[in-house]
This record gives structure tokens, sequence and C-alpha cells, in this order.
């Protein structure tokens, strides 16, 4: 767990660049699938262009369609209906001029010549073979079918491009048009792939579609007006062709973002040796003061025949080794993340003893406000060397004159130890960071102050919160939950 | 003769105990200080011929020391000790033309005879600190 703790910011952070791949793979995804469903949405829109061009043609030709139409002579099904109306063939037969019959498959329409709708029908129930077969004999008149499947009919009623019956099928929705006659035997008719054209999945190239006899007579003409109004249709239609360029790009981009990462990595790696390094100088540091007393002592001894002389370098040694074990069961600790002893603290006793070995300058005051019977739990000598680091740092930012206040209150949330001072203050940018190991902005000192301050403190189940204004001090807020 | 005065400052007690009886018995006068404050007062109120400083201390380091007895007693002698130094310290140290420090914890011998080579070595006005 500790050592975990002291990687966490490294590790943390070498995850960034991964994080970033993700969410880069996940925004391509997301492009693709826009990509996709614009040409889909081109494809239906295609679909339904289709559709609507032919409705367009059947809307704005309506005048020339009742003209042709009433050359085709009777429709069955008119004269069907016409008797429903209770009208004579006679009458009918007078009227013929005055009624055109479009047939959509789903429902057969008949309109009068105002372009009114007259009556609709089923188509299965309405057999227009008979009128099929009049219209083979007439001359200057074409008739043929769009099915639902986009397939055409010629004017025999067979497909042109379909083996099946269409009244087999059931299911067809397309529109009978009428209009003149190319040949006296159909299928074919000229610039047919045309119309094959209109009708297909592919949008047409050519702005106006017309579909011509063989003199040269257009049998109905359309202007594609219709303009694309999705802007995913925009977008799509201009990305067809980029679309590798687009798949290029983005492994570009992924190549690079891995490049990224594995430099991230690297130089992540780098700060953990780089982190080590400054580790192992502090630990050095740390013994080799109590090993250089040990070392001065022994020198000292051997010159020494006074027996109190004598004990005073042995009792300096002790103290040294004391001083030495510290240092290095603080560091076991921090590796192992344990903590082994839970001794009962007087808090104000504590903050004393402190005081006794940071307060060297004369010009700080030091207020310490603390109850004396206020009782905390918790290792002694972590928690001396978390507040010991944190009143350092406090005796530190005060320049000149200062003052140091140490109170507490009790609350919710545990027994609050406030620490506060009126010295420099720390940076907004800084505040963020004074708990990374090596963090400093100080010219002296290594970084691992607040680091250890707070790791100790939370081996100890406390918290510490630090609350600073440049210019006019710091506060330090240590919660203990074990207190009395 | 007089006895040389040195100003003994280090933030470690213990050691300052054992290093300020050496020197004692070596017959040096010895003023221990510390830190670097008391240092800078003990050296506003008296005079010393030589500085024997920890580098790394609490309030201010042992180079910001010797750059403000600096400005006014140029002539003064230091001598560096340390237990570690981190890079950007040595770098400093450089940059002010002090290319080594006496590294804790060190012969106690050695010690007089780098004071004795200091005082020795006066003329040599340019340099104003020595390293062993």
């Amino acid at each position: 767990m500790g050592r975990l703790k002291i990687f966490l910011s490294i590790n943390k952070i070498s995850l960034f660049p991964l994080v970033l791949v993700f969410l880069f793979l996940l925004f391509s995804h997301y492009n693709f699938l826009i990509f996709k469903k614009a040409v889909k949405d081109i494809e239906k829109m295609e679909e339904r262009y289709s559709l609507e061009r032919l409705e367009y043609f059947l809307e704005n030709k309506k005048e020339d369609l009742l003209n042709q139409a009433l050359e085709l002579g009777v429709w069955s099904e008119l004269f069907e209906q016409v008797k429903k109306d209770k009208k004579d063939e006679e009458w009918f037969k007078d009227n013929i001029d005055n009624w055109l019959a479009v047939v959509k498959l789903d429902f057969a329409y008949i309109f009068d010549k105002e372009g009114q709708l007259y009556h609709q029908t089923h188509p299965l129930t309405f057999d227009f073979k008979p009128i099929l077969e009049k219209l083979k004999n007439r001359k200057n008149l074409c008739f043929f079918v769009r099915s639902a499947d986009n397939r055409i009919l010629n004017v025999a009623g067979s497909l042109i491009n379909r083996s099946e019956d269409f009244n087999q099928e059931g299911e067809y929705a397309g529109f009978i048009l009428v209009g003149k006659i190319l040949e006296e035997d159909f299928p074919l008719i000229k610039e047919a792939t045309k119309t094959d054209f209109i009708l297909s999945k592919e949008l047409p190239k050519e702005k106006f579609i017309s579909l011509k006899d063989y003199n040269n007579n257009p049998i109905f003409y359309l202007e594609l007006k219709k303009a694309e109004n999705n802007i995913y249709q925009k977008i799509g239609r201009y990305l067809k062709p980029l679309w590798f360029l687009i798949i290029f790009v983005n492994l570009l981009l992924i190549f690079l973002f891995l490049k990224e990462v594995k430099r991230k990595i690297e130089e992540e790696k780098n700060k953990q040796f780089l982190f080590f390094g400054k580790l192992m100088g502090f630990i050095i540091h740390e013994l080799k003061n109590p090993l250089a007393t040990i070392n001065n002592c022994l020198y000292l001894l051997k010159g020494v025949k006074e027996e109190d002389k004598k004990k005073v370098y042995l009792e300096i040694m002790g103290k040294a080794v004391d001083n030495m074990r510290a240092t290095i069961d603080t560091f076991l600790k921090i590796s192992k993340g344990e903590k082994t002893e839970k001794d009962v603290i007087l808090l104000k006793d504590l903050i004393e003893e402190i005081k006794r070995e940071v307060i060297v300058n004369n010009n700080i005051k030091f207020n310490n406000l603390l109850d004396e019977q206020i009782k905390i739990y918790g290792d002694r000598r972590q928690l001396k060397h978390a507040l010991k680091n944190i009143i350092k740092n406090s005796v530190e930012s005060i320049k000149e004159n200062g003052e140091i206040m140490v109170n507490c209150e009790v609350n919710n949330s545990g027994l609050k130890l406030v620490i506060a001072d009126n010295g420099s203050g720390i940076k907004k940018k800084d505040l963020k960071k004074i708990f990374e190991p090596f963090y400093t902005t100080k010219e002296k000192g290594i970084g691992l102050g607040l680091f250890l301050a707070k790791y100790l403190l939370e081996l100890n189940d406390s918290k510490i919160e630090i609350f600073s204004k440049e210019g006019k001090g710091t506060k330090a807020v240590i919660t203990f939950l074990n207190y009395e | 003769m007089n006895k040389i005065k040195i100003l003994l400052v280090d933030d470690d007690c213990q050691l300052g105990f054992t290093l300020k009886s050496f020197l004692e018995i070596n017959g040096f006068a010895v003023e221990y200080a510390e830190n670097g404050f008391l240092a800078l007062e003990k050296l506003a109120n008296e005079d010393f011929q030589l500085i024997i400083m920890d580098i790394l201390m609490p309030g201010i380091d042992g180079i910001e020391v010797y750059k403000r007895v600096k400005e006014n007693k140029k002539e003064i002698k230091v001598i560096f000790i340390s237990a570690y130094l981190p890079e950007e310290k040595k770098e400093e140290l450089k940059n002010l033309g002090i290319e080594d420090y006496l590294e804790k914890p060190f012969d106690l011998e050695k010690l007089i005879d780098k004071i004795n080579n200091l005082n020795s070595a006066t003329k040599d006005k340019s340099k104003s600190a020595y390293y062993l």
C-alpha cells in the first residue's frame, strides 16, 4: 500500500495519454458512425428522392397526363365506378375526355380533368390487364410501372428486369406512368437505362432527366431540384471520396498518440528514477549526520580520560543511534505503509516539544492555545514528525517577525487542530502541489516535508488541509479522529 | 598567540557539540550557532577568522549565510560541511567558485589539516572558501 501510494502520482500521470488515445478512438468511432449514418441517409434520401421525383412529375405534368390519358379510352375500373355511381356507359363515353386514371400499385387513383381526385381503389382489386391490353394497341402511348423494389414493368405488365409476375408479389407500391408510346411492340424503351438510373440508388449526375422517344420527343422531363437538407448528408457527400484519407489521418494520429504515450512513459520512468535518487539523498542526509556524530564521539573518546566526559560522549552516541533508528523506522514504515504504535499523546505537550526544537528565532511569537487535557491516539513518533514538518514550514515562512498560533476545536468530523501563521503564504498555483513529493518552492529543503506529514497523518487516521493566501499567511487544519 | 576564532554552524546539535569539543581540544576558540539566523547574529556582533558551516539547514541555509557574510566581511574563510547535497546545491556552490565541501562523516584530523592549510594560505585573497 505504502509503495503504491508513493507511486500513485506517477502512475496516475502515465495513464493520462492512454485516456487521451481512448477518447480519440471513441471520437473516431463516433465520426465513423456519423459518416455511416450520412451514407445511409443519402441512400434513404435517394430512394425517397426518386419517389418524390415521380410524384413531382405526376403533380406537375397532370395536365399532360390528363390529355394523354384521354387517348387511352375506357378504363374498366372507371366504368365500374361510373356504374356504381349510377351513371350509364353512354354518359361515360360522352365524358371520356374528362377522366384520367393514374394507378399507384397500392392504390389506383382516378382524376377528373381538373386534376381532382375522383376515386381511389386498391390495386389488387383493380384488374388493369385489360387496360394494358388496350394500351398495347395504342400508338404514341407508353405505360410502365415502378414497383416498390424499383423494378420497372413494361406496358404489357411484365417486368423489364424482373421475372415474377408483379401481381403475385402483392406488395407493390409504384406508379403507372402514362406517356407516348414508343414502339408498337414494347418492352424496350429508348433511354431506358436512364429510367433505371432514376430509380436506382445512385444519384444521377445530370441535373435534368428526360425520357425520350425515338423521335426525340420527351416522354417526360424531370428537373432534379431536390437538394439534401440534412447536415449529415451534406458532410457525407463531401466525405465520401475522402474516406480513405480520413482513415489514414486517423491512423497517423493514433500513431502519433502512441508515440506520445511512449514518450510520456519514458518521462515517468525518469521521474521515478529521480524520485528515488532524491529519496536516497534524503535518507543519506538523515543518516550521515548522526553517523558523523558517532564518528566524532569515537575519536574524542580515545583521548578522554575523565569518566563523566566519557559518559557524555556515550550518551550523545546513544542519541545519534536513536536518531538513525528513527529515520530508518520512518522510511521502513513508509515503504510498508504500516503503523505500529498506538500511543496516548498529550497534544499540548507534543506541540511544546516541537516548538522547542523548531523555534530558533526569537522574533517568532508562538501561541500554543491548546487545552492541556486534550489527548490524541496514534504513533507518537510519526505524529511528531508530521506536526514538526508542518510547524517547521510555518517557521520558515516567517521572514522577520511573525506569529504562529496553535489552537483546536471539536466538531462532528473530529478534533481539528489548527496551526496558523502570518508568514509569506503559498501562491495559489503552488497550493495544489504542496503534498507532492519533492515539490518545494524553498531554496533549501528537499520537498518531502508536507508529503511525509500527510502520509504519516493518514497512517494515523488523520487528515490535513492547507489554506493559504500569499502575503497573508497559512493555516493548516489537521483532523484527528482518535482523540479524547 | 591569539587563538583562531571559529564560528561553527550546524543544525544537528549533537554533531555541533562533538565538533565544538574537538576543535576546543585542538586549541581553537569556538562559538556554536544552531542555524543560519543565529550565525548571522553572532557574525554581526563578533569577529571570526573562520566559519565551519553546514549547508542544508532550516531557515536560511549555509550558502545564503555565506553570501550575506561575504557582503561585509570578505576576508572571512569558510569551510562547508554537509552530509548530502542535491545537484542544485552543488551547482550553486560551483557558481560561487566553491568546488567542494567536507562530507560528513569526515576524519577530524583532516579538518585540522584544512584549518591549518587555510590559515597558512591567507595571502591568497582571491579564494574565499576552501575545500578538502
